[in-house]
């Protein structure tokens, strides 16, 4: 194999745990992959390749020394520009923050480096991980591109995230969840995309945008590299104040198939009228046989309320917590923002205490019917996006992209969801599909994505990007 | 929303900056109140969500 970026991430952690493979040779594969094609996907606000080259070069001398660090020790990987990072600038893609440099790393980031993992950069991303439907071309760096077709999004708002790896500008990608931020781009580009339970995973030196749903987790090419990362970040922080509970182990049986497990199935959504792409459909009701055939019990469920409901909670929720995390910017600073976040702070504006407090009474509603609906199933299988990537110029189909997923009810309830890629449309964009656990239940979950994903041909199927 | 006062919205703001408040706003006041106002008194807020730890 001449192009180092074209290995699975378990066999480049083996080759460079072996020493066939230097870590110095792959993250210079993958800074000559980014200066040949990210000028089209644009997953990279920011490279930093001299500070990558001397990790590597540290690696290197450690691994050849005996040190092995562990299953991403060498491993070139990117985090989304909301992650801080020491001494290099941390903008969000806003101008508000051009000259925000912190100065500690998010504690995500500290993990990874303790781990050996070699930070190539910072990922493009949404203005401070905000949406409000829309798309705006007004942020300081443009946006990124979906990998399988530039002519279409990538999902957001961790956007660079779901470039990167297919586009094979990075490894592995961190992204950040608020309602569906790491799984949507994540199915946009047919990737594996994990939002892990909220508390699992520290989300302190990330900025905030809902503290009340933020959590963090990875973008990646295979369901073991989610749990490769997921293994190394997860785990109590004190600095988090919501952090809980300690990491399981996501790697010994991740092989161990789904004979046993019971799955809800959820095919009828009630989405404000909103339904899934036939294509979405028909690959979820493929990916139920597939569970089926491997031994699993596929129970049919509804969700406990409409998806509207849901978001109707979520979006007040957000609006308000994100209007006292940005108030000061927006006073000081409104004209410098794009008008997707300045529209998100003025809907913020208009929310009342009495609002957000119903809001969050209705949460708790919600999240306990959730729990009860999980309590009779070891997993359920639902759709995620409801459509494929829309292109730029289909303002109408963008709008519906983002608004129509049943994401958001498990950031409601913060159960761990994983998107997985469920095949490709008559056009060859990737379909997806929704698998969500248990509380703290991420190895069960990330088990049962393991043995669809070795189910399905999904994954030898590549993006041409040049 | 007729009845109620603009905000002041920060100076920095171009005059058709402001003008989209009433809109969005309007959407945004409408999320809000098909929010259940008035639910059960014993129905407390889950701000940071404290059950899954019952999992822990």
């Amino acid at each position: 194999m001449t192009d180092l970026t074209q290995m699975t991430m378990r066999a480049a952690s083996e080759a460079v745990r072996t020493g066939q493979v230097s870590p110095v040779a792959l993250t210079e594969a993958y800074l000559a992959r980014i200066a040949d094609v990210d000028s089209t996907v644009r997953s990279y606000i920011l490279v930093l390749a001299d500070t990558a080259r001397a990790a590597a070069h540290a690696a290197a001398a450690e691994i050849a020394a005996g040190g092995w660090r562990g299953p991403l020790h060498g491993l070139p990987f990117a985090v989304k520009d909301n992650y801080f990072s020491r001494g290099v600038r941390t903008c969000a893609n806003s101008r508000v923050l051009m000259e925000h440099v912190p100065t500690f790393d998010a504690t995500i980031l500290a993990r990874l480096r303790e781990a050996g993992a070699i930070l190539l950069g910072k990922l493009n991303t949404w203005e401070y991980g905000t949406s409000m439907g829309p798309f705006y071309d007004d942020l300081p760096f443009p946006p990124a591109r979906n990998p399988w077709n530039v002519e279409r999004i990538t999902g957001g708002s961790s956007t660079g995230a779901g470039a990167s790896v297919p586009a094979r500008t990075a490894l592995f990608a961190l992204g950040s969840d608020t309602g569906g931020s790491v799984r949507l781009p994540a199915a946009a580009c047919g990737l594996q995309g994990l939002k892990p339970t909220y508390g699992l995973v520290s989300r302190y030196g990330i900025l905030p945008n809902c503290w009340a749903f933020d959590t963090a987790g990875p973008l990646c090419w295979n369901v073991w590299d989610c749990a490769a990362v997921l293994q190394a970040i997860a785990g109590h922080d004190a600095s988090d104040p919501t952090s809980a509970g300690e990491p399981d182990d996501y790697l010994s049986n991740i092989e161990g198939g789904v004979e046993g497990l019971t799955i809800g199935f959820v095919v009828d959504l009630d989405c404000n009228g909103a339904h899934p792409d036939p294509a979405i459909l028909t690959n979820l009701a493929a990916a139920a046989a597939v569970f089926a055939r491997a031994g699993a019990t596929i129970v049919p469920m509804d969700l406990p309320a409409p998806v509207l409901r849901y978001r109707d909670a979520a979006s007040v929720i957000n609006w308000s917590e994100s209007y006292s995390i940005h108030e000061h910017d927006f006073r000081a600073s409104a004209d410098k923002m794009g008008q997707a976040l300045r529209d998100k702070m003025m809907a913020g504006l208009s929310m009342k205490a009495s609002d957000y407090l119903a809001a969050l009474r209705e949460r708790r509603v919600l999240a306990d019917a959730n729990a009860a609906m999980m309590r009779g199933v070891d997993l359920l299988l639902a759709p995620g996006a409801f459509h494929v990537a829309p292109k730029f110029a289909d303002a109408g189909g963008i709008a519906a992209y983002t608004g129509d997923t049943a994401m958001t009810p498990f950031n409601i309830s913060s159960h761990p969801a994983i998107s997985l890629c469920s095949g490709f449309d008559a056009d060859g964009m990737p379909t997806n599909i929704q698998l969500v656990g248990q509380w703290f239940g991420e190895a069960t979950l990330l088990r049962a994505a393991y043995a669809y994903e070795q189910a399905t041909p999904w994954r030898e199927k590549f993006p041409q990007v040049s | 929303m007729p009845d109620e006062p603009i905000p002041a919205l920060p100076d920095c703001m171009s005059d058709e900056q402001k003008q989209r408040y009433a809109t969005i706003a309007a959407i945004a006041r409408a999320t809000a109140d098909r929010v259940p106002h008035a639910t059960n008194e014993f129905s407390e807020p889950a701000h940071v969500f404290d059950r899954h730890r019952e999992a822990t």
